[in-house]
């Protein structure tokens, strides 16, 4: 018993169609309607299911350009912070990477030849912040997933979602892209329960994986220019179970 | 995608400016860049320590981080160095020049994108070129040359009003929301995270 007919709302460029098959089947308790509304029916009528959809839609992108924002802050945060360190430095003799082993990894390509001996330092300096930012970038992955414990994949997503990373694409393993390739569909039609945990407010926002067929597509046609370009990740692995027992529960 | 730092076994012989010492010959083979399983970076990387120090200053206290995650930070810190070098020591050449400077360092930055490094790391060596021509310069780890007698370079002396409103939004419950305070004294700061859950 599925509905006849259902809306597709778009997401802009690169989005994808909602399947015409969709397995996810909403609970009929878990919709926003009054009872008094469908005696009798299974589905409310395709008017209130567009208009639960419209709603939906539009809860998922405020959060989306919310949580983008959060992030952007903590970005820009992280790079004042930086400049202050900087600007109040008054002993290099200190490093937290040690600069032979900097020069020595300048050196691997053999197109370097001849090194400054001040070189290394601001090195050895960026190689710092460099590590504090993919650090930081991670976190933001982890933090969406839920998680407390910083994993591969997180940093792997840090790459692939950040332009000026793409040197670092060939150091992914196959293994940690494949998963993060699962994780780039776009925010398209989303079930309508989930506007129930967001109209209660006491339940953090969460995606439930209704789609089982998700295409491959171009994993980087989609990056746009600025240098933060946020993507819904799907929960992995077992993640996925513990926001499902709290939709049930609050339904 | 952009340029990518070639990866060459050979290793060519000092020059004569560089009189630090070199790593002993039995390093001197070169692993190639392992995708994080192998071990085989361990001759050519950086201290294991050092770096999961630097993860643990931008991630609240009590976060877990995997090993793996910690091997594929290093083989990307590795990367980020050397594809750098490889992109400063093309801009030194281009100019006729065999020796790097951090000028063509800074210059790399801007040219592979890396914007937002390139002012702090401009303040930066200023920053340690003065320091560099005091009586109590630079002292560790070099080849013992003579400071420089020409003048400081100017340093950078816009003064930002640091943003320190927390980010915060409609579903703030279930998202936390960060507040960067730096730590007195260090290098570090911390970074922590209230945990709502």
């Amino acid at each position: 018993m599925e509905p006849s007919s259902q809306p597709q709302p778009m997401m802009g460029v690169g989005s994808q169609p909602y399947p015409a098959a969709a397995p996810y089947v909403p609970v009929p308790g878990s919709l926003a309607v009054p009872p008094g509304s469908q005696p009798a029916a299974a589905f409310p009528n395709p008017t209130q299911l567009s208009a639960q959809h419209q709603m939906v839609y539009q809860q998922a992108q405020q959060f989306h350009q919310q949580l983008q924002q959060q992030q952007e802050q903590q970005l820009r945060e992280f790079w004042t912070t930086q400049m202050d360190e900087i600007k109040q430095a008054n002993d290099f003799k200190i490093h937290t990477l040690p600069l032979a082993r900097i020069k020595k990894i300048m050196k691997a390509d053999e197109d370097v030849r001849m090194i400054s001996a001040e070189a290394p330092v601001v090195f050895a300096k960026a190689c710092e912040v460099f590590i504090l930012e993919l650090t930081l970038r991670s976190w933001m992955h982890t933090e969406e997933n839920k998680r407390r414990t910083l994993q591969k994949n997180d940093i792997a997503a840090a790459i692939t979602r950040t332009d000026i990373y793409d040197f670092l694409v060939d150091i992914i393993p196959r293994d940690e892209m494949k998963e993060e390739g699962l994780g780039h569909n776009p925010i398209v039609g989303l079930p309508p329960a989930m506007g129930a945990p967001a109209d209660h407010g006491s339940h953090p926002y969460y995606y439930v994986p209704a789609q089982q067929v998700q295409g491959a597509g171009m994993m980087y046609g989609g990056q746009q220019g600025h240098p933060v370009t946020y993507m819904w990740q799907t929960p992995q692995g077992q993640a996925a179970e513990p926001p499902e027992e709290e939709q049930q529960q609050s339904a | 995608m952009g340029r990518k730092a070639k990866r060459c076994a050979g290793k060519k012989d000092d020059g004569r400016e560089e009189k630090v010492a070199a790593a002993p010959a039995a390093e001197g083979a070169s692993s190639s860049s392992s995708d994080g399983e192998g071990a085989g970076t361990a001759a050519t990387g950086l201290p294991m320590a050092n770096l999961v120090r630097l993860m643990r200053q931008v991630i609240p206290k009590g976060v877990k981080i995997s090993s793996r995650a910690k091997d594929l930070t290093h083989d990307c810190a590795v990367e980020f160095v050397g594809f750098l070098a490889g992109e400063a020591s093309e801009l030194a050449r281009a100019q006729h020049r065999r020796t790097i400077s951090p000028e063509d360092f800074t210059r790399s930055l801007q040219a592979l994108g890396f914007d937002d490094y390139v002012r702090p790391m401009s303040t930066y060596i200023s920053r340690y070129r003065e320091q560099a021509t005091s009586p109590a310069g630079y002292s560790g780890g070099f080849a013992r040359r003579p400071p420089p007698r020409a003048t400081a370079a100017p340093c950078v002396s816009d003064e930002e009003t640091r943003s320190r409103v927390p980010p915060h939004g409609e579903h703030g419950d279930g998202w936390r929301t960060s507040v960067n305070t730096p730590a007195p004294g260090g290098h570090g700061y911390d970074y922590t995270s209230p945990d709502n859950m």
